[in-house]
């Protein structure tokens, strides 16, 4: 009696399955977007000492290496674009939100950094014949001035943030730089001129200026390929040994000296806060 | 491709759950996660497990009761509620056990502790009953227990876990009264809030003979008025020995990431109360070596035996170091201030705020001067942990303030993390505390070394602190572990009175004149109060 219960049981489940996964398949499939974090031609990790970057070729270690993408779409051959929808992991992952993480927590990464890492993001797609990728390095307004300790992960992480008034900060690389003599130089890219009534108060107007970089990339296929971070190309501009206090690097302050050629390698114009042109930016390729 | 495997998977999955049918009579033992997927984990939940061999004819177990329980389901190993109860074939031998079939207690209206006894009954198809004892146990039997016959039936090892014990089961969970915007702070499952406990432990906080010589007691260095610190640069213990680390502030230390100055792996109040119990180096509260005459001396006062019965209920012997811990941890998770200026001004009300403390506050959030870096969000650091929290963040800065040999050493018996960790770069990181109340918790630093925040900001100011002389002089701006954070500003004097003032504007004088958080031996001063 109670076998026959459990026969019909295992049967149904498996026709269930069956069915929910050839149904699925039709629709969209799954996609893994793997990505790599790296200085020229080395992996990016914390406690290892990078020479030659920037326009003077400085000595560089790393303290952070973590960003925020959004809206991924994949494109096909006619320029369509197709949108990925994002897995909700509950951690690394919230609406059309990730977080890549490169940084374990150790060596000069301890400070401010966690031992959990990521450099995927899982979700899935239409099915189609992609030939390239966009996305947005950032986080969208309407996610952007939450309260971070009550907002969902990703959008948790307290070091990824920096109050109600500007949000996240989309790019957090912390470096110091050897032999200098103000020697820690902060990339904090995020929105900036965000009209609130204090800093503790969320804006209810997008910001002047977004600071979102429009990444787009040819030749991609999610099965083959990476999209590198590569920090080396990142600060082809930037002169790593001239630093000016206040803060030290760049912290997307349109009026800092530090943040001319950094904005240059993320295709930002520093004033506007948006693309100088389509595909500007140096900071992401495929590989 | 990717159709295949699922496919392939599916079909695994479907021969796992046909092999389950042929041999459901013999339960499988599957790995603990698949049951406890099956379970709701997020709450408390209580199951009971059995072993039963069947040496006559087949019967069914249709259903168990039991005092205080509202209903007791049964699960199969599969996860599956076996609604019509279970059969037990003639000559098999069934076993209910963590990762295979179990029964389920729902809506436990009492709470359930390591060692009790819960009398269960079970009800056969055939009209037969029995009631077996099943132990409270905190992990399966490591030999077997309660052996009870009925007729043809043996039943052994019964015995029954609850996760989170007494847990939600309490009938006084503790209320949580949070300020605007403070999210739950974590507890952990095995110590869940009840108004029982923090009263409790309210009173074993301000009493003195929590220590090996009843002279002194937690509130002797974290005292209400100075937002539970005690104004000293450096703590005296209760033998007088100093304490090399200044008194921190048990200001929301409920959604401390971490506790004390620098130990990264000290998460919970739970493993934190126990260090100035019964540390020895430097001795705090003394309790080494007076262990038993301290319980007595509580023991004996009928107010414990009270407070104790009350947040222990179905322990015979409540007093333990154990209990008394908890207490403390459940007491010190209701220290949480959020109704300053600061609060009130957030919340809309725009006269809360001087002009000055509105200045300071924007010179406090600006990137030039990077404080809300290391002291951000509603709790004012980084180091903060929520029920919410999903990553591993336990931050720890060296902000500059030694450099002994060039190298970046700080004196001896400070030297943050490093301590701990023993790696190098760890060398005088501390852990960032909260700012709430920060006008109250003079002197500051993790040596107590700096006497005012006017000090401490031009300390910040100046990108670290330089010593001239004496056995602790060195130029901590270029030392080399110091946080890229701490890179220096110039203020005016102003701008200095601005930044104070929003500093200021931080202290919550509801929480230093809290009733609730108050001494009860004060309050209680009329009530007879046996000093033991």
């Amino acid at each position: 009696m109670r076998n026959r219960k459990l026969r019909i049981l295992a049967v149904v489940m498996f026709l269930i399955l069956s069915v929910g996964i050839v149904s699925a398949h039709d629709e969209a499939e799954p996609v893994t977007i793997r990505f790599a974090a790296m200085v020229g031609d080395l992996p990016a990790a914390c406690g290892i000492t990078y020479s030659g970057l920037g326009t003077e070729a400085s000595q560089v270690s790393l303290n952070d290496f973590r960003f925020y993408i959004s809206n991924v779409r994949l494109i096909d051959a006619d320029g369509q674009e197709t949108a990925v929808e994002l897995t909700q992991d509950g951690l690394w992952q919230y609406e059309n939100v990730a977080l890549l993480d490169f940084e374990d927590g150790t060596a000069g990464c301890g400070e401010a950094g966690n031992p959990e890492m990521n450099s995927r993001i899982i979700g899935e797609v239409h099915e189609g014949d992609y030939v390239g990728i966009a996305f947005d390095l950032g986080v969208p307004f309407e996610l952007n001035h939450l309260d971070t300790t009550t907002a969902p992960a990703p959008l948790n992480v307290p070091a990824m943030w920096w109050n109600w008034q500007f949000g996240y900060k989309f790019v957090r690389i912390d470096m110091l730089i050897a032999d200098s003599e103000l020697p820690a130089w902060f990339i904090h890219l995020g929105s900036t001129g965000c009209e609130a009534a204090d800093s503790s108060t969320a804006p209810e107007e997008p910001c002047s200026n977004a600071n979102v970089v429009a990444v787009q990339l040819d030749n991609f296929d999610a099965t083959q390929n990476f999209i590198i971070a590569d920090l080396s190309e990142l600060l082809a501009q930037v002169n790593l040994t001239e630093n000016s206090p206040e803060p030290p690097g760049c912290m997307s302050l349109p009026e800092d000296p530090d943040c001319g050629g950094l904005f240059t390698g993320f295709g930002l114009a520093l004033d506007t806060g948006t693309m100088l042109e389509d595909q500007a930016q140096h900071f992401f390729q495929v590989r | 491709m990717q159709f295949l495997r699922e496919f392939c998977g599916t079909l695994l999955l479907a021969l796992i759950l046909m092999f389950l049918v042929v041999t459901a009579d013999f339960v499988l033992r599957l790995p603990a996660s698949f049951t406890a997927s099956a379970q709701d984990d997020t709450t408390t939940s209580t199951t009971a497990y059995l072993t039963i061999v069947n040496s006559g004819e087949a019967d069914t177990l249709v259903s168990l009761s039991a005092a205080g329980t509202a209903e007791i389901s049964i699960f199969q190993s599969t996860g599956a509620h076996a609604q019509e109860g279970i059969l037990l074939n003639r000559h098999v031998r069934v076993e209910f056990a963590p990762g295979g079939a179990y029964f389920q207690l729902n809506d436990v209206s009492e709470p359930l502790y390591d060692g009790d006894v819960l009398n269960i009954t079970l009800s056969f198809a055939s009209g037969r009953s029995v009631t077996v004892p099943f132990d409270v146990l905190a992990a399966p039997p490591t030999e077997r227990i309660n052996f009870i016959t009925l007729e043809d039936f043996q039943f052994t090892n019964a015995w029954v876990y609850s996760t989170g014990s007494a847990a939600a089961l309490q009938s006084s969970a503790y209320e949580w009264h949070l300020p605007a915007g403070f999210p739950l702070p974590p507890v952990p499952a095995d110590n869940p809030m009840t108004a029982e406990k923090v009263e409790l432990g309210r009173y074993l906080f301000y009493d003195p003979r929590l220590s090996g010589n009843g002279t002194a007691s937690c509130s002797s260095c974290h005292l209400q008025a100075l937002a539970f610190t005690d104004g000293l640069a450096l703590p005296l213990g209760s033998t007088g020995e100093i304490h090399p680390r200044n008194a921190m502030t048990l200001t929301n230390s409920a959604y401390s990431a971490t506790l004390t100055w620098a130990n990264p792996n000290l998460l919970v109040l739970e493993r934190q109360i126990p260090i100035p119990m019964f540390g020895e180096f430097p001795i705090e509260l003394g309790i080494t070596g007076h262990e038993d005459e301290v319980l007595d001396r509580l023991r004996q006062d009928p107010l414990y035996q009270i407070l104790f019965r009350a947040a222990y209920p179905d322990q015979t012997d409540a007093f333990t170091f154990a209990n008394i811990t908890r207490a403390l941890a459940s007491f010190t998770r209701t220290l949480i201030s959020g109704n300053s200026a600061y609060d009130r001004y957030t919340q809309g009300d725009t006269t809360a705020l001087s002009e000055s403390a509105q200045r300071g506050m924007t010179l406090f959030f600006s990137e030039g001067l990077e404080c809300h870096h290391c002291h951000t969000g509603f709790n004012f650091t980084l180091s903060t942990v929520t029920a919410h929290s999903t990553f591993q963040d336990r931050p720890f800065f060296n902000t500059g303030l030694y450099n002994l040999d060039g190298a970046g050493a700080y004196p001896s018996n400070n030297t943050g993390i490093f301590e701990i960790t023993g790696n190098p770069e760890d060398m005088g990181r501390f852990r960032p505390p909260t700012l709430r109340n920060i006008a109250l918790t003079a002197p500051y630093m993790h040596d107590g070394s700096m006497a005012t925040l006017a000090e401490v900001i031009q300390f910040y100011a100046d990108g670290g602190r330089i010593i001239t002389d004496g056995e602790f002089a060195g130029d901590g701006t270029v030392n080399p572990y110091k946080s890229g954070l701490v890179s220096g500003f110039i203020l005016t004097a102003q701008e200095t009175a601005d930044l104070i003032a929003f500093l200021e504007s931080l202290t919550d004088e509801e929480f230093v004149t809290n009733p609730a958080l108050s001494d009860p031996f004060a309050a209680n001063a009329g009530v007879a109060v046996d000093g033991g």
